[in-house]
C-alpha cells in the first residue's frame, strides 16, 4: 500500500503523525534538556540574566570607559547607554556588561579578554542569543530562532552593531536596502528593473513585506493578522472579500500572476502578454474553468478589457463589472 | 538638440563656478559634516537639500511618466533632523529622527519620524505619498487593425491610470519596558485619481472612473510580562475600508446618429470582424465624412453609469505568546481571529444597444454581501539540544471561509420587434423583461504546514541543516446560483473540494572557512499530490547559492545563484518552469577618493505548458508555434488550436557606478545601468507586437557635489533614461522614449 492509498483511506494519516511524532518529540525533550546540560556543562553560554547574580563580579559602565573610552564615547549616544539608567539594581543586565557579562575578573586579569564576553570569537547562535536575552521580548524579534536567517548563519551583528553602527535607527550597519542587497543580489537587479515595486526610490522598505527576523510563513513574509498577504496593506482593494472571488487570487497568492520585487513586464506579471497568461490555466475544461471561444486574431485581443475586475467581483461572477 | 545643449552649458557652468569655489577656499576642512548644534539639553544636526528639476523628454510621454515621472519643477528634494538628549534624559523625548524626501512634484515622497522617551514611550510614524501613472499602451488594447474603416488606432491604454496614493501609519507604545505595556496604532490609506477601465456590453465602452478608495485601521495591544523573558500579548485589529470608485461612460470613438444624436462606438473598431458592426454598402465606412454612423444596427454606447459604496469592515484578535524562559526552548505562538463583513449596493444603468440580444437598455438594482472569517495559528519552537544541535519546529494553520451572496435584479429593454431594433428604436418600443439573480456561494481554504528542521553547527566555520515540511491545503466552493448566470467549468449548484497534500525536504549548508568567505547554499524540493488551478506545480525544486568574499576590508564581492524549477507532468497540461538567476556584485573602494560599484545579473524564465485557443490569422499568415490539436478539439471543441505557451525572457541587468573625489570639496559619481530583454512569447494575433519581450533600458548617471563652505553644498545630477523595444510598434503610440533629467540643489546641513 503505497502513500497515496493511505492519504486516500485515512486522511488524517499525515496530520496525526505529525502531531504524535511532535508531542513524542515534546515529551522527548522535556527529559533530555536535564541530560544535555550536564554533558554540555563545558560549553553552556547561559544569556547574562540567566546566570546567577553576584553583583560584587560587576564593576559598572564607568571603569569599562577607563581603558576603552573610544569605544564608550560612541556607544554613549546609542540607546543601549540608557540601560545604565536603571535603578533597580539589576547591574547584570546594565551598562556595557548587560551584553558583555560581569567584568571584575577582566579588570583583574588586566584585561584579560578569556574573563569576559568577547563577541569577537562568538558564532552568531551565541552572539545572537546574547541580544535576545532582552530583544527577544519584542513582538517583531520572537520568530528570529526558527527564521532562516538564524538557521543560515546570519545573526544580529551581521545587520546591527552596537558600537559602529552606520544608522542611527535600530544601529544598523547599513540602511535598507543596500544591506539586504549584499547578500540578496537578485533582489538588486529585481528592483532594477523597469516595473517594480519603489524600494530603490526609498518609498518602500524590504522590511515592508519580509520580517528580517523571521515570521512564521515561508521566506520571512510577513502577513496581516488576519492571515491575508503583506500586499493587501496596501493594495486594499483587491482584499475583498468579494461575492465573486477569483480562486487562484486567494488559494495561490498573488505571486501566481505577479512576480512582486520587480519584472520586465507592465504591472509587475510573470509573462508579457495577459492572454497567454489567463489561457495557462483556462484550457481545457476538464482541467479548470473553460477558456474563451473568442477568435484571438478578430476580437478580444486581450482578456482583461472585458474581464476588468480579475481580482474578485462583487457584480459578476465573470468579472466584468 | 537645443534642450541637449542647455544641459551641456549648465554643466559648464556648474564645473567653473566649482572651479573658481575651489579656488577661493581656504580651509577645506572646516565645511565637512559638522559636529550639530548643542541647543538646551539636545544635540542637533539637521540638513536640507532644495533645488530644481528639468526634464527634457523625447518620444512617449506616456511611457517615461509610466516608468520615471520625474517632472520639471522646483523640488524640496531632503530633509533630515535629529535631536538627541545629551544625558538620555530629556524633558519630552530623548532622541526624536525625522527624514523626509521628494516634495514638491516628485511621484515618490515620504516622511518617517521616530520619536522616544526612555521607559515612557516609543513613537513611529511615517507620512507616504506616492503618484502612480500607467499608460503602457500594449495593455488592455483591442489592436484597431488599420484595415478597418474607418481606422481608429487605439493610443493609450484602456486602463490606463494617473493615481495618488497617501499612506500614514503612526504606532506608539507606552511603558515600553514595564511589566505592563501597551500599543496604540493608526494607519490611513487613500487612492484618488482618474482611471480608465472597460465594460462589455455588445463591445466594449471606455469607462472613466475616478478611483476613490480609503482604509482606515486601528489597533490596540496590550503586552504582559508574564515572566522573566516571556511576554504574554492581546491586539486588537479594527481595519475599515471604504470603496466610492464610480463608474461612467467615456468618449472613444465617438459618432452621430442620423438626426445628430451622439452615440459611443467602443473601444475596439474592426469593422472586417463586425467590431462593433460592419458598415452596410454602398458605403464604405461605418461613419461618413459628417461624422454619422452609417449603420444604426450597432453595438453602441448612449451611456453607463455604475455605482458602488464598497464597506468593510474587519475586526482582529490576536492572542501571542513568546518565551525565552527556558534556557535550551525558545518558543513563539499565537492565534487570531478575524470575521470581514462586506456590503455594497448595486446600481448600474445602460442605454445604448446590444444587437446579438436587441437590448435597449438596462437598469440593474441590489446589494452585494460578502464575510470572510479567518483563524490563523502560529506555533514555533528550537530546542537547543546542545549548545550545537538545535531542532526547529513551525506550525502554522490559517483557515478562512468566505460565505457570499448577492442578489440583483436587472430589468433589460428589450427590442419588440426584433428584425427592426436598431440605436434609433425608442424605448417606448422595448419591453420590460426581468432577471433576478440569487448568488449563495461559500469560498473556503483551510491551510495547515508543518517544518523541523534539524540544524547542526558543526565549527563555528560549517553548519548543515536537514528538515521536512508537510503541508495540506483542502479547498471548497459551494456554488448555488439561480438566474441566467453560470460559474465557468466549477459545479453552479454543487460543490468543488479539492485536497493538496504537499511535502518538502529542505537541505542547507553554511560555511565561513576563512574570516573573510562566507558561503550558503539551501535547497527545497517539494511535491503535490494535486494542484487547484492548473499552472500550479506539482513538482517544484528550489536551490540558493550565494557567497561573500570580502578580501579587503575596502573590498565586498558577492555572487550568488537563484533556481526556481517547477513542473506539472499532467498530460494536459504538461507544464515546465524555470526562474535562473546568476549574479555578481562588487564594491571596491581602495582609496578614500576613488571608489566603484559593479553588479551583473542574468535571469532566465521559461513557463511552458499546453493552451486551446481559437483563432483564424489573416490569408496567408502563419502563427508560430500554432498546431491543430486533437486532444483541445475533443477536450474543448470551440478552442481547437493547441500551442505550448513557450515564453522565454532573458534578462541581463549590469550597473557600473564610480565615485572619485579629486579635490577635498569635490566628490563626483557617475556610473551606467542596462537592463537588456530577449524573449518570445506566441503571437495571438499578426498585429500584437513583442512589446515587453524584447527592449532595452538604459540608465546613466552622474553628479557632482560641491562643498561650498558655510555648511553648503551644491549638488548637480542628471539622469538619462532611455527605453528602446526591439519589435514593431503595431496599431498603437510608439513606446520609445529618452529623456534627461537634470537636478541642481543646494544642501545646507548642521
Amino acid at each position: 500500500m503505497n502513500m497515496m492509498t493511505l492519504r486516500k483511506r485515512h486522511p488524517w494519516l499525515p496530520m496525526g503523525l505529525s502531531i504524535a511524532a511532535t508531542l513524542l518529540l515534546l515529551t522527548f525533550l522535556a527529559v533530555v534538556p536535564t541530560l544535555a546540560r550536564a554533558a554540555d556543562k563545558s560549553e553552556k553560554s547561559e544569556p547574562p540574566a540567566a546566570a546567577v547574580q553576584d553583583n560584587s563580579k560587576y564593576v559598572g559602565a564607568q571603569t569599562c570607559k577607563t581603558c576603552h573610552e573610544e569605544i564608550y564615547n560612541s556607544w554613549e549616544k546609542t540607546p543601549h547607554w540608557k540601560t545604565t539608567l536603571k535603578k533597580n539594581g539589576d547591574t547584570a543586565n546594565q551598562g556595557c556588561e548587560g551584553c558583555h557579562g560581569p567584568g571584575a575578573d577582566h579588570v583583574a586579569g588586566g584585561g584579560d579578554k578569556t574573563k569576559i564576553f568577547s563577541f569577537a570569537g562568538q558564532s552568531r547562535q551565541a552572539t545572537s542569543a546574547r541580544c535576545l536575552s532582552c530583544h527577544g521580548e519584542a513582538h517583531a524579534q520572537s520568530h528570529f530562532a526558527q527564521s532562516a536567517h538564524a538557521s543560515s548563519d546570519v545573526g544580529c551583528l551581521d545587520c546591527h552593531s552596537p558600537h559602529h553602527a552606520q544608522e542611527n535607527q535600530h544601529l544598523m550597519v547599513q540602511s535598507q536596502p543596500q544591506l539586504c542587497y549584499g547578500c540578496h543580489t537578485t533582489a538588486k537587479a529585481d528592483f532594477a528593473k523597469p516595473y517594480h515595486h519603489r524600494v530603490n526610490e526609498g518609498l518602500v522598505q524590504c522590511s515592508d513585506c519580509h520580517n528580517p527576523h523571521g515570521t512564521g510563513t515561508v521566506r520571512q513574509v510577513q502577513t496581516l493578522a488576519s492571515g491575508d498577504a503583506a500586499c493587501s496593506k496596501c493594495h486594499v482593494d483587491k482584499q475583498g472579500p468579494f461575492v465573486y472571488e477569483h480562486v487562484p487570487v486567494k488559494t495561490e497568492g498573488c505571486s501566481s500572476c505577479h512576480t512582486p520585487h520587480g519584472s520586465t513586464n507592465p504591472r509587475l506579471l510573470k509573462v508579457s502578454l495577459v492572454n497567454m497568461l489567463c489561457l495557462q490555466c483556462h484550457t481545457f475544461p476538464t482541467q479548470g474553468p473553460v477558456g474563451p471561444v473568442h477568435n484571438q486574431s478578430a476580437k478580444y485581443q486581450a482578456c482583461t478589457v472585458c474581464h476588468t475586475q480579475i481580482h474578485g467581483s462583487n457584480f459578476s461572477n465573470v468579472f466584468f463589472k | 538638440m537645443a534642450s541637449l545643449r542647455k544641459i551641456a552649458g549648465q554643466w559648464l557652468l556648474v564645473v567653473m563656478l566649482s572651479a573658481m569655489l575651489l579656488a577661493q577656499s581656504s580651509n577645506p576642512g572646516q565645511n565637512s559634516p559638522s559636529e550639530g548644534v548643542n541647543t538646551g539639553d539636545y544635540v542637533v544636526h539637521s540638513s536640507i537639500e532644495m533645488g530644481y528639476r528639468y526634464t527634457d523628454r523625447t518620444g512617449s510621454n506616456d511611457m517615461y511618466d509610466t516608468l520615471v515621472n520625474l517632472q520639471t519643477g522646483p523640488r524640496f528634494l531632503n530633509e533630515t533632523l535629529s535631536m538627541q538628549s545629551q544625558d538620555h534624559q530629556g524633558l519630552l523625548f530623548d532622541d526624536l529622527n525625522l527624514n523626509s524626501f521628494g516634495w514638491g512634484g516628485d511621484p515618490n515622497n515620504a516622511l518617517r519620524l521616530r520619536v522616544d522617551k526612555n521607559k515612557w514611550y516609543n513613537l513611529q510614524g511615517s507620512f507616504r505619498r506616492d503618484q502612480s501613472f500607467f499608460d503602457y499602451d500594449l495593455l488592455a488594447n483591442p489592436l484597431n487593425p488599420p484595415s478597418s474603416s474607418p481606422s481608429i488606432p487605439d493610443l493609450n491604454s484602456g486602463h490606463a491610470f494617473d493615481t495618488t496614493r497617501r499612506m500614514t501609519d503612526i504606532d506608539l507604545t507606552l511603558l515600553p519596558q514595564s511589566k505592563l505595556s501597551f500599543r496604540l496604532g493608526f494607519s490611513h490609506n487613500n487612492v484618488n485619481g482618474d482611471s480608465f477601465s472597460s465594460i462589455h456590453i455588445g463591445t466594449d465602452a471606455l469607462l472613466l472612473q475616478p478611483l476613490n478608495t480609503t482604509m482606515n485601521s486601528y489597533r490596540m495591544g496590550v503586552d504582559w510580562k508574564i515572566a522573566p523573558r516571556t511576554v504574554l500579548s492581546f491586539d486588537e485589529f479594527l481595519n475599515y475600508y471604504r470603496g466610492d470608485t464610480d463608474t461612467q461612460l467615456a468618449s472613444f470613438a465617438p459618432a452621430l446618429l442620423p438626426g445628430g444624436a451622439p452615440v459611443e462606438l467602443g473601444l475596439p473598431i474592426d469593422t472586417g470582424n463586425k467590431e462593433p458592426c460592419g458598415f452596410k454598402p454602398p458605403a464604405n465606412s461605418l461613419i461618413n465624412s459628417a461624422g454619422t454612423l452609417t449603420n444604426v444596427n450597432c453595438n453602441a454606447y448612449f451611456s453607463y453609469l455604475r455605482d458602488q459604496r464598497i464597506r468593510t469592515s474587519t475586526p482582529t484578535e490576536r492572542l501571542s505568546l513568546r518565551s525565552n524562559y527556558f534556557a535550551r526552548v525558545d518558543l513563539v505562538g499565537s492565534f487570531s481571529y478575524s470575521a470581514a463583513d462586506m456590503t455594497t449596493p448595486f446600481d448600474e444603468s445602460f442605454n445604448g444597444l446590444e444587437t446579438r440580444t436587441t437590448l435597449r437598455a438596462f437598469q440593474g438594482t441590489g446589494t452585494a454581501a460578502a464575510s470572510r472569517i479567518s483563524n490563523v495559528a502560529d506555533l514555533g519552537a528550537t530546542f537547543h539540544l546542545t549548545q550545537h544541535l538545535r531542532l526547529i519546529e513551525k506550525f502554522y494553520f490559517w483557515a478562512y471561509r468566505i460565505p457570499q451572496n448577492g442578489a440583483f435584479s436587472e430589468v433589460d429593454s428589450i427590442c419588440i420587434s426584433a428584425p427592426t431594433c436598431t440605436l434609433l428604436t425608442p424605448l417606448s418600443a422595448t419591453a420590460p423583461a426581468t432577471t433576478n439573480t440569487l448568488t449563495q456561494t461559500s469560498f473556503d481554504q483551510s491551510l495547515k504546514r508543518n517544518q523541523t528542521e534539524l540544524a547542526w553547527d558543526i565549527s563555528k566555520k560549517v553548519g548543515v541543516r536537514i528538515g521536512f515540511r508537510y503541508g495540506d491545503r483542502v479547498f471548497s466552493l459551494f456554488n448555488d446560483f439561480s438566474g441566467d448566470q453560470t460559474f465557468n467549468a466549477f459545479s453552479t449548484t454543487g460543490q468543488d473540494r479539492f485536497v493538496v497534500h504537499e511535502d518538502t525536504a529542505l537541505l542547507g549548508f553554511w560555511a565561513r572557512p576563512t574570516h573573510a568567505l562566507r558561503l550558503n547554499f539551501d535547497l527545497e524540493n517539494t511535491s503535490y499530490d494535486n494542484v487547484i488551478v492548473r499552472m500550479s506545480p506539482r513538482k517544484e525544486e528550489r536551490y540558493r547559492f550565494q557567497a561573500t568574499y570580502t578580501p579587503r576590508p575596502w573590498a565586498v564581492l558577492g555572487g550568488s545563484v537563484n533556481i526556481l524549477q517547477d513542473s506539472n507532468a499532467n498530460s494536459l497540461t504538461d507544464y515546465v518552469g524555470h526562474n535562473r538567476n546568476y549574479g555578481f556584485t562588487a564594491s571596491l573602494a581602495p582609496r578614500e577618493r576613488f571608489g566603484m560599484d559593479l553588479a551583473y545579473n542574468f535571469n532566465d524564465v521559461v513557463q511552458n505548458a499546453l493552451i486551446c485557443f481559437n483563432d483564424t490569422p489573416p490569408v496567408g499568415t502563419s502563427l508560430p508555434f500554432v498546431t491543430n490539436a486533437a486532444s483541445c478539439a475533443l477536450n474543448d471543441a470551440a478552442n481547437p488550436l493547441l500551442a505550448n505557451s513557450y515564453y522565454t525572457n532573458h534578462t541581463n541587468f549590469g550597473m557600473a557606478a564610480f565615485r572619485v573625489k579629486p579635490a577635498q570639496r569635490l566628490t563626483a559619481n557617475f556610473g551606467y545601468s542596462i537592463t537588456k530583454v530577449d524573449g518570445s512569447i506566441p503571437q495571438f494575433n499578426v498585429l500584437q507586437p513583442l512589446g515587453s519581450s524584447q527592449y532595452d533600458y538604459y540608465q546613466p548617471v552622474a553628479n557632482l557635489s560641491v562643498d561650498l563652505g558655510h555648511k553648503l553644498a551644491w549638488n548637480n545630477g542628471w539622469n538619462y533614461y532611455q527605453y528602446n523595444e526591439g519589435s514593431f510598434v503595431g496599431p498603437t503610440a510608439p513606446r520609445y522614449f529618452h529623456a534627461n533629467a537634470m537636478t541642481e540643489s543646494l544642501r545646507y546641513a548642521f
